[in-house]
């Protein structure tokens, strides 16, 4: 079970992304300190920083930095020579530490994929796939009747800890191996071959046998079997990340995917493979926008054409703010459209047009669904607030990050989340979709 | 003539075709990437390809601190930041502790520690009380064999894992810890309070396992008192006429390399233990010593598991290499090295891995993991695989309740005479 502790506990980067574990484990230390007889410990002073005193000047971070890595490759017992696998590293720890959802770390093969899903090539099975949290769980009263003392359960604890999200279906190629079996945007996957994929949802079920124990719910028996089934599907268990490149990287092979919808479980097995995405819309007369360069003329024409106006902005997650906001110029007037909000002490800043289109075209749809996010979302939603655009087809994913990508030397990059769009006051909080116009298949 | 011009004009042609060929090459090529490197990278900042390490990490530490959704404190993302650099090794015991952690860990590896003298299980109400030492503080206050320990110092400790009990009930020499405590089947619950004491804990246990005539010894750790309980126990094991020995590393993390050493002296004279590599100089050699060897008229087995590291898995490594005994279980954790810890001046650490074992006939047995740090490579594989069962109760040393021993049982069986 060492190893699925170990993974819990760094489970801080989940490959891709920094959320923090339940329950909290402690690694098992193995260590002989000092036993090989020509080494003595030293304390390191940073060379040629501080020197010998202490000072409370901070050592600038660039130094602090390049000092530790001269020391690893100056003691570590293999050969170091790979600077740059050392820097993914580091920027791999620092995104992870921000413990967010939306800010994600990806290796070489994982960015890779990531920028050909943004221009609508998958591999895999078809499909993209994005974390997702489970809401918290508000902490309980403990029972009367329990066994007395716990002031605080294991239950209630996990309820304030951050969580291990979901891996759900963001989008999904039509004539994938995925849609073919049925899948949909929104499923989230539960187990892939033999392995489980870690989410919060059994461990929740495991704490609250646990809590229905200490308060005699349920008898030891009881509590056993939940017990046993934890520990088996832990001891296989995928963490998140993993899972994911399981199943959205590679061109070739298998692979047996078990997927839930709600209480319902699906089996299926895939063959992965090389998918597009259409360029243009299932949807006739409408107009498909990605929000990467070239879109600002598609939406021109649009508006030019004097026709009503159909977008379609589903499988629509990474876009380009500036493309999105050039395209938002084009149709909708200049002005405030909501606020741009973030987690720091500052204020909010405002999501504004300089400049824009003084006559707003008459009629604009948008079709929308699970599958839109990010910029997508947020032009979808600046639009609507403004009555400018009516939104036909399901509830968009919720996504309203503002990103910044960023790509490293090695190849590898990472998507850092630097603000989350509100829509401006006076605006309809929750987002009036109605049903969705007829499509081609 | 005329068949002159012609070839020439095909010479020509062709060579027009090639040329143009060429150039359609380098049109086409640069058309047709350019549009598709400007969609793929849309907005998408790309650090310089001649970039060194370090500026790499400084404009990505600077852009995270100045641009990310949350609040960020500019030494945690520097210590992640360095943390991560070490991590990417994929070495799990070469780590970056900073300040509040590496001071966790110099508590832990200095030993000082003192306990109540008990041995505790797991519990879903908190803590099982295994064994108690009837010469320590916890018999003295009144603790016993299959209390449940449900209160440390007035928390519940229900749910909690047993790693995390055991270390609130440790703590300092002289100093006393509360502990709730509870009889099984019972509700009432009474508090005591017990002192904290240096402890000697016994680290070998054995039992003669009366129905295959076998023996049975148990090593929890390889500490200094090891070697001197093993020989003991081995004479009392001897003396009463057992047909096979089963020795049980499971869970033991291993210690001191020296008492390894001095129990393999039982059993192979002035043979290498471990060759040890470091960063410069020579390799270095550890031997067992010669004159202390002891006859075994009788197979034996090693029980190894996950958990079990270092010294336990030099121990039993070398009786394997050496084939003094079969290894039954699971593959080993694989740890085969020697970490050092540098304390730097703002009162973080770097432990850092400065030299490898290698055992006598195998690989090198270091343990890989990935980046969630699940193993994937590394440890001893035992010579017979035996999972330990869990579906029913288990109790380590009983053979109807522990199935890794009752394969140890049956493959001496089958070495023994009838």
């Amino acid at each position: 079970m060492n190893d699925v502790k170990k993974s819990w506990r760094t489970a801080l980067a989940i490959g891709a992304g920094g959320i923090a574990i339940i329950g909290g484990s402690w690694i098992r230390d193995y260590s002989e300190v000092g036993q090989v007889p020509s080494l003595s410990q030293r304390v390191l002073p940073l060379d040629g920083l501080l020197a010998s005193r202490k000072s409370d000047v901070s050592i600038p971070v660039g130094d602090y930095y390049a000092e530790m890595v001269r020391l690893l490759k100056s003691e570590y017992v293999d050969n170091i020579s790979d600077d740059r696998k050392l820097a993914a590293g580091a920027v791999k720890g620092m995104v992870g530490s921000l413990g967010d959802i939306r800010s994600l770390s990806m290796d070489p093969s994982e960015f890779r994929a990531f920028l050909n899903t943004r221009q609508g090539e998958f591999e895999g099975v078809g499909v993209d796939l994005t974390y997702e949290l489970l809401p918290k769980v508000a902490p309980r009263k403990t029972d009367p009747g329990a066994i007395e003392g716990p002031p605080e359960d294991a239950t209630e604890a996990a309820a304030r800890a951050p969580s291990v999200p979901r891996l759900v279906v963001s989008a999904l190629v039509p004539g994938s191996a995925a849609a073919k079996a049925g899948v949909q945007p929104g499923d989230w996957i539960e187990q892939i071959d033999s392995h489980w994929v870690v989410e919060e949802g059994i461990v929740r079920k495991m704490l609250q046998a646990q809590r229905d124990f200490t308060n005699r719910k349920i008898n030891y028996e009881q509590y056993a079997k939940v017990q046993g089934e934890f520990r088996t599907r832990m001891v296989r268990a995928l963490m998140p990340a993993r899972a994911r490149d399981r199943v959205v990287l590679g061109k070739t092979g298998t692979l047996k995917v078990i997927w839930r919808r709600g209480k319902d479980r699906r089996e299926t097995t895939l063959q992965k493979g090389t998918w597009k995405l259409p360029s243009e819309s299932p949807t006739p007369g409408a107009t498909r926008l990605t929000f990467l360069p070239g879109d600002e003329d598609k939406v021109l024409n649009a508006v030019k054409s004097g026709k009503p106006i159909v977008l379609d902005l589903r499988n629509s997650m990474f876009g380009d703010e500036s493309v999105m906001r050039s395209c938002l110029a084009l149709i909708a007037p200049a002005g405030i459209y909501g606020q741009i909000s973030t987690d720091r002490k500052e204020a909010a800043v405002a999501f504004k047009l300089a400049k824009g289109n003084a006559n707003p075209p008459k009629s604009v749809k948008l079709l929308v669904d699970r599958t839109t996010g990010g910029v997508a979302e947020i032009f979808a939603l600046a639009l609507n607030s403004r009555g400018i655009a009516k939104l036909v087809g399901g509830q968009t994913s919720g996504d309203r990050a503002f990103r910044e990508i960023v790509q490293l030397p090695d190849g590898s990059g990472y998507t850092l989340h630097t603000g989350t769009f509100k829509v401006g006051s006076g605006g309809p909080t929750k987002v009036a979709v109605s049903s969705p116009l007829p499509e081609v298949n | 003539m005329a068949r002159g011009l012609k070839s020439v004009s095909i010479g020509l042609s062709v060579a027009a075709c090639f040329a143009f060929g060429f150039f359609w090459r380098d049109v086409r090529a640069i058309q047709a990437p350019s549009s598709q490197s400007v969609k793929r990278l849309a907005g998408v900042r790309v650090t310089g390809p001649n970039a060194s390490g370090e500026q790499i990490f400084r404009s990505n530490y600077q852009r995270i601190l100045a641009n990310a959704y949350q609040a960020v404190k500019v030494d945690d993302l520097k210590f992640a930041g360095v943390g991560g650099m070490m991590a990417s090794l994929g070495d799990p015991h070469t780590v970056f502790l900073p300040p509040r952690a590496a001071q966790a860990f110099s508590d832990d590896t200095r030993a000082n520690f003192f306990g109540v003298g008990a041995r505790l299980g797991p519990d879903p109400l908190g803590a099982k009380v295994a064994t108690v030492f009837e010469d320590g503080p916890a018999f003295a206050a009144g603790l016993r064999e299959g209390n449940i320990i449900t209160g440390v110092n007035g928390k519940s400790v229900g749910g909690t894992e047993l790693e995390q009990i055991i270390d609130q009930i440790k703590g300092k020499e002289g100093t006393t810890v509360r502990l709730t405590v509870i009889q099984p089947g019972t509700k009432k619950s009474v508090e005591l309070l017990v002192r904290r004491a240096r402890i000697t804990v016994p680290t070998v246990s054995h039992k003669v396992l009366k129905e295959s005539k076998l023996g049975y010894l148990r090593v929890d750790q390889f500490s200094e008192p090891t070697t001197v309980q093993f020989d003991r126990a081995l004479n009392r094991l001897e003396a009463d006429g057992i047909r096979g020995l089963v020795i049980d590393l499971r869970s033991n993390p291993g210690g001191l390399l020296e008492t390894a050493k001095d129990m393999l002296s039982r059993f192979v004279e002035n043979k290498m233990v471990v060759k040890m590599k470091l960063r410069n100089g020579p390799d270095q050699e550890e031997r067992t010593d010669s004159g202390q060897i002891h006859e075994f008229r009788y197979p034996i087995v090693v029980l190894i598991d996950e958990n079990s590291a270092s010294a336990a898995e030099i121990f039993a490594g070398c009786l394997h290499d050496y084939g003094k005994a079969t290894l039954v279980g699971v593959r080993s954790y694989g740890k085969a090295s020697v970490q050092q810890v540098f304390p730097l001046v703002d009162n973080s650490s770097a432990k850092i891995t400065v030299a490898k074992y290698y055992l006598p006939a195998s690989a090198f047995i270091g343990r890989k993991v990935d980046e969630d740090g699940v193993m994937i490579s590394g440890g001893l594989e035992p010579d017979l695989k035996a999972e330990l069962e869990t579906t029913k109760e288990v109790r380590i040393g009983e053979p109807e309740a522990d199935s890794q021993l009752r394969k140890a049982i049956e493959v001496l069986k089958s070495k023994t005479a009838g």
